[in-house]
């Protein structure tokens, strides 16, 4: 991707982020937050069918998306699993930021398997979206597609998991999120 | 230099544009509660669960963002009593907890308000005698 045409200048102002949050509030703060840290193009939809169209229709260069279902398809199909399993538009292998108030580790880890490239805890902090954009555009760790699973490698950092299974069922910390998420440091390229 | 050295060494103004920002749109999105939660108790009378939790939902997350925490506390409860696992059980528990929500709105109980705290802690002994494990 080629970002920051003019030498010095903002990288974000070449982003086209598509926002999807079925709480129009919510997407227009988003909306607000990414205009203020130089974003040019964003797109919002507050629905899985116009998340979907603009998805086939626009060139998206990071999607943010709180948990937005199909209401067609049973079984919780999401949007994340409409891209990460997509075989055309959009690029299954579109950046995603996960942007949801559900933080239980389960929902976490949820999220993490079905290929989300970042997580961001609700409610929102400018300072935290623009950590997780710089991640998951400038800093993409190998794509994968095997076994069932679609999206950014998911190799781990150590860490405690025993002390976060003590929390299942309770809402984690950005920190902790972010242990959850956190790839593991000299993992091998994988094509 | 690259994007993200670019952004590493700017991204301190940036981020303080984004809250400006954020902070004047706070109080526009303050009025927008009070509508959140008539749609909640509507919906329980009227035995809507997934608008109720729906507009929970919502309530939490914008509570949050404003700053209100007790309210969006309160609102993950209602959230998470209106849950599947947990609507048998629930009894009168969500339309309680819609109550409080409204009370404290009404009061104007925004921020760290003491008087929020205290329904907050009443709402969490209910909850606890009800047998929910809070998050």
């Amino acid at each position: 991707m080629a970002y920051g045409k003019a030498k010095g200048s903002n990288p974000l102002r070449e982003l086209n982020v598509l926002v999807a949050d079925e709480d129009a509030f919510m997407a227009r703060i988003l909306g607000d937050i990414l205009r203020a840290l130089g974003v040019h193009t964003i797109s919002v939809a507050d629905s899985f069918a116009d998340a979907r169209m603009l998805l086939q229709r626009m060139e998206v260069g990071l999607l943010i998306t709180d948990w937005v279902y199909s209401p067609d398809r049973p079984g919780g199909w999401s949007l994340i699993d409409e891209v990460r399993q997509s075989k055309g538009r959009p690029k299954p292998d579109l950046p995603i930021i996960l942007c949801t108030a559900y933080t239980e580790l389960p929902r976490i880890i949820e999220g993490r398997d079905k290929g989300v490239t970042e997580i961001i805890a609700k409610p929102i902090a400018p300072v935290q979206v623009l950590h997780k954009i710089t991640s998951a555009i400038y800093r993409q760790r190998p794509f994968i597609v095997s076994g069932g699973f679609t999206g950014p490698d998911r190799r781990r950092h150590r860490h405690d998991w025993a002390s976060l299974e003590r929390r299942s069922g309770k809402m984690l910390e950005q920190s902790e999120i972010d242990a959850v998420m956190a790839p593991q440091r000299g993992s091998a390229q994988v094509s | 230099m690259s994007e993200e050295k670019w952004l590493a060494e700017h991204g301190g103004a940036l981020v303080k544009m984004a809250e400006q920002a954020l902070e004047s749109r706070l109080t526009e999105y303050e009025g927008t509660l009070p509508a959140l939660v008539s749609d909640i108790k509507a919906a329980l009378a009227s035995g809507d669960r997934k608008i109720a939790f729906k507009q929970a939902y919502a309530l939490s997350s914008r509570a949050g963002t404003l700053g209100w925490p007790h309210i969006s506390l309160t609102a993950k409860w209602l959230r998470q009593a209106l849950e599947d696992d947990n609507a048998a059980a629930a009894g009168p528990i969500p339309t309680i907890l819609a109550q409080c929500l409204e009370l404290m709105l009404l009061k104007g109980y925004k921020g760290n308000h003491p008087e929020a705290q205290k329904l907050v802690d009443e709402a969490c002994v209910m909850l606890k005698l009800k047998g929910y494990a809070l998050a």
